[in-house]
């Protein structure tokens, strides 16, 4: 029987998608990993996601030189 | 490149669009207008005037077929998008293979072109006495000045000068420029694109709301916009009589002299003055994008500037005051609080001195302006219209590693790209699969499918569809079923 569920297509590079595993670990979120670039996920947590995400990037970007 | 041309299409395709949402008697009645009819020709694009001028003296209708054996079979396909356009815009009509232009339009612009017919819809030059104090010059800093608060408003600096008037409040805030919130008029995100838009580009956004406005209040769409395609064929620096103007007009003249694209003595004087900022609209529009067209070739790009449409208007504002170095620094020669206020949107400022400023683009001020909604694009387009003339003669004008890094941060910020959608699984048999995947195909609604697992990723619209179909399918079955016992 075909089953249909409700949620969201995430399109996101590789780096991405191994991060989003990582978080998937300690609520899961994901409703299916699809392939290397794609994930289905449960649409609630999409912008909490993107928040971790944007977070985790933001900790590992280094200014060269502070601004002047 | 493509997409700074990207911006100077959109504006145009915006008043086109408009003008292709009216119907065909309101198109018929804006056509019977020449100045009209010169105002749109104007505006089409190169491929598209050469099209309409190819046409325009041809009493009957042509195959369809030969108008596109005039282009190089590797350009055809540009004839045709343009055809296509041009009868969107109902200046071209169709009849069984065979085109010609819509006939009304063809008398006008004739007569616009070769005089004859009824001029006075270019306006009618006021003849009695003037004050010899209204220069072109003295209009193009009345204007400048007028746009300037308007914009300085916007950005929230407005402390000095006086709010702008109800009426143009009120366009702002339809437009959803600006928003009202507890401490006042607050900017919104698309307000802090329309402060990075070329000024022709701003007007015409004001223009067309005023458009919208219009059509709210119940006025003959046709009249405000037979009005604005006089205005922007009139002659700078001219007086014009307000005599043959309707009320309608009357009104629409008096608002429009608050954003300073006109100029009145008084209120109810008998003559009207154009600002550059109207009258460059139509045929300027060449002129604000030559600074743009950099990626050919640059040198050709700045000759190809009108020199008398640029120099004697263009305020030192107005000119490239920008330098932009590989290494993100930013240094502005201005002394202008509206354009420190613009640049603040996403340069961090480190120094101002009296005739210049310096800062950096650094990430997190880029990011800012990107979570305010400003693209990568808008931010690169602004700083390359505004680049020093010294900037201007290199190709391309900013430096790639700049551009480039800029594009980066923007897309960083969108690493993930999500989309509503429903996810099937779990098919029973392949055929089933097979029929699903079809059909979504067919509809144009899967994002993503597997045929290894026989898992589908569709759209929620496309979801709705699907689920039609299994209904009916599933009725169609049960209904052989019971035609069967």
């Amino acid at each position: 029987m075909i089953k249909a569920v409700k949620g969201t297509l995430i399109e996101c590079d590789p780096a991405a998608r191994e991060v989003l595993l990582k978080l998937n670990t300690k609520d899961q979120f994901i409703i299916e990993d699809l392939d290397n670039t794609h994930l289905f996920i449960n649409s609630t947590h999409l912008e909490r996601v993107q928040r971790a995400l944007d977070e985790l990037m933001n900790s590992n970007t280094y200014e060269v030189g502070a601004p002047p | 490149m493509a997409t700074q041309m990207g911006s100077e299409e959109e504006f145009k395709s915006t008043i086109a669009e408009y003008l292709e949402s009216l119907p065909a008697q309101f198109c018929r009645r804006v056509f019977s207008n020449p100045a009209a009819c010169l105002a749109i020709f104007r505006l089409l694009s190169t491929v598209g005037k050469h099209l309409v001028m190819s046409m325009l003296y041809l009493d009957s209708a042509i195959k369809l077929q030969d108008v596109y054996q005039w282009a190089k079979p590797d350009h055809q396909p540009l004839v045709r998008s343009k055809v296509h356009q041009l009868r969107k815009l109902q200046i071209l009509t169709e009849e069984r293979g065979n085109v010609s232009l819509s006939p009304v339009f063809r008398e006008q612009l004739r007569n616009a072109l070769t005089g004859g017919g009824d001029f006075s819809s270019f306006g009618i030059p006021f003849t009695g006495a003037v004050s010899g104090r209204v220069s072109k010059k003295w209009l193009a800093s009345y204007a400048n000045d007028r746009w300037e608060a308007i914009l300085h408003f916007m950005v929230g600096h407005s402390a000095d000068a006086e709010p702008p008037s109800e009426s143009v409040r009120g366009i702002l805030r339809m437009s959803r420029l600006m928003e009202d919130s507890a401490e006042g008029m607050k900017i919104t995100n698309s307000g802090f694109q329309f402060l990075l838009q070329d000024p022709s580009s701003q007007v015409w956004t004001v223009l067309l709301q005023y458009l919208r406005l219009a059509e709210m209040q119940e006025m003959d769409v046709v009249e405000v916009l037979n009005f604005m395609f006089q205005l922007v064929s009139l002659q700078l620096g001219r007086p014009y009589s307000t005599e043959a103007l309707t009320r309608n007009q009357q009104k629409m003249l008096a608002e429009l002299c608050s954003f300073g694209l006109l100029y009145q003595d008084s209120v109810g004087a008998p003559q009207f003055y154009p600002t550059h900022l109207i009258t460059s609209l139509s045929s300027g529009s060449a002129s604000h994008s030559a600074p743009l067209s950099t990626s050919g070739s640059a040198a050709t790009g700045r000759s190809a500037i009108p020199a008398a449409s640029k120099g004697e208007l263009a305020k030192p504002s107005d000119q490239g005051f920008i330098i932009l170095e590989t290494n993100c620094r930013v240094y502005a020669y201005t002394q202008s609080a509206l354009q420190i206020a613009i640049l603040n949107l996403f340069v961090h400022l480190v120094n101002r001195f009296p005739n210049f400023i310096t800062g950096a683009l650094t990430r997190d001020s880029v990011r800012r302006a990107l979570s305010r909604g400003i693209t990568a694009d808008q931010i690169i387009t602004f700083l390359t219209t505004h680049a020093h003339p010294q900037m201007q003669g290199r190709t391309p004008v900013l430096p790639i590693t700049v551009t480039d890094q800029i594009r980066l941060w923007e897309q960083e910020r969108n690493r993930l790209r999500p989309t509503a959608a429903y996810f099937y699984k779990d098919f029973g048999q392949k055929a089933e699969y097979e029929r699903m995947f079809k059909y979504a195909q067919d509809i144009g609604v899967i994002l993503w499918a597997s045929n290894e697992k026989r898992q589908l990723v569709v759209t929620r619209q496309g979801h709705a569809k699907i689920a039609e179909l299994v209904k009916s399918q599933r009725a169609a079955a049960a209904a052989a079923a019971a035609a069967a016992k």
